[in-house]
């Protein structure tokens, strides 16, 4: 390769990771309240500031942190614990599945690292970029700099909040904010009945089997509330058929 | 939850949420099968109400047993009207406050 192209190469490479970066930024402050909450709430949960900021370095994932933190604070047994962050985990699977041709031509060390970075917001980013038409060598880079941008508000904000955390009074109940990001998170996704079924079917079955030893009524809750879900699909798809013929 | 506890949590949860990452950016290639997919769209509608809700009817160490669940419906609401997750944090616990402080 030239000089001159390869100078070209890498600047275009450079320009991405800042494109990626700066696309990050409003996204950034609606991310970093769930950082600090990450942070204080554990504290009320009984673990310390390493054990806040060790869970966003290995894990980068809030929504998994803030249940693993809500469940140690309700003394649930480690394996339910670790269910229960592995299911709300797969929703990377999904989106690896959908990332995976667009890095495909890359080699497989760059992949695992691309992999580590798969976020919610960053996935979101990147698959609006590839449908403008980004090119591969670009997105890679552009997905670089904006993973990059998450990994470092989510690290400071745990920081500052698992440092602020420690100053915040018990009476003030701050282990509620945990449900309340939760449901901000669920409402945006009851777009349709099966959705609907799911959530409401999960919830009752989780109340229900609130009593169920170390904590099993959620497990439970998620599965029928899974299933049920599925049976309304199901229903719904054979009568459209019905409609149809 | 013990220290030793703490860390074998730690390190199973990030070993497992890696291996969802990278389950098909890693060295495995293939497609997600229907149904697969189909359980995979609605497995955060039912974790996340599956979580929500025993913590929300859960009473708190003090204040009456009404006050989490009404809070929740103003967050509820907050949460359609702005899809906004600071917004929704914030009306929750403001409504818990002022549910606090009359009570």
């Amino acid at each position: 390769m030239t000089k001159s192209l390869e100078d070209g190469l890498n600047k275009n490479r450079r320009a991405s990771l800042l494109h990626g970066a700066r696309d990050m930024v409003p996204i950034l402050p609606g991310m970093a309240p769930f950082g600090l909450l990450a942070g204080a709430t554990a504290l009320t949960a009984g673990l310390d500031a390493w054990q806040a900021q060790a869970l966003s370095l290995v894990w980068l994932a809030g929504a998994a942190q803030l249940a693993a933190i809500d469940l140690v604070a309700q003394e649930t047994a480690w394996p339910v614990i670790l269910l229960t962050v592995l299911v709300i985990n797969l929703r990377f699977l999904m989106y690896s599945a959908v990332l995976a041709p667009m890095f495909a031509r890359s080699r497989l060390a760059a992949r695992l690292g691309l992999a580590s970075l798969v976020t919610d917001q960053g996935f979101a980013l990147v698959v609006a970029r590839e449908r403008e038409g980004m090119t591969t060598d670009s997105l890679r880079w552009y997905y670089l700099g904006s993973g990059a941008a998450i990994w470092v508000t989510w690290q400071l904000s745990t920081l500052l909040g698992s440092q602020v955390g420690a100053l915040i009074p018990a009476a003030w109940q701050l282990d509620f904010s945990v449900p309340l990001v939760f449901l901000a998170l669920l409402v945006p996704l009851l777009t349709d009945r099966p959705s609907l079924v799911t959530a409401a079917v999960a919830a009752a079955v989780a109340v229900a089997g609130r009593g169920l030893p170390s904590n099993l009524g959620l497990m439970l809750g998620v599965a029928v509330g899974i299933a049920a879900g599925l049976v309304v699909e199901q229903l719904r798809e054979t009568r459209d058929e019905g409609t149809a013929s | 939850m013990s220290t030793q506890t703490f860390w074998i949590l730690l390190l199973l949860g990030g070993l497992g949420t890696f291996a969802w990452r990278a389950s098909f950016l890693g060295p495995a290639h293939g497609e997600v099968s229907p149904l697969v997919r189909r359980v995979l769209r609605l497995v955060p509608a039912s974790a996340l109400a599956a979580l929500v809700a025993p913590s929300v009817l859960t009473t708190a160490a003090d204040g009456a047993a009404w006050i989490r669940p009404v809070a929740a419906v103003a967050a509820i609401l907050v949460a359609r009207w702005s899809r906004s997750i600071l917004a929704t944090i914030v009306a929750g616990m403001v409504v818990l406050w002022v549910a606090l402080g009359l009570t």
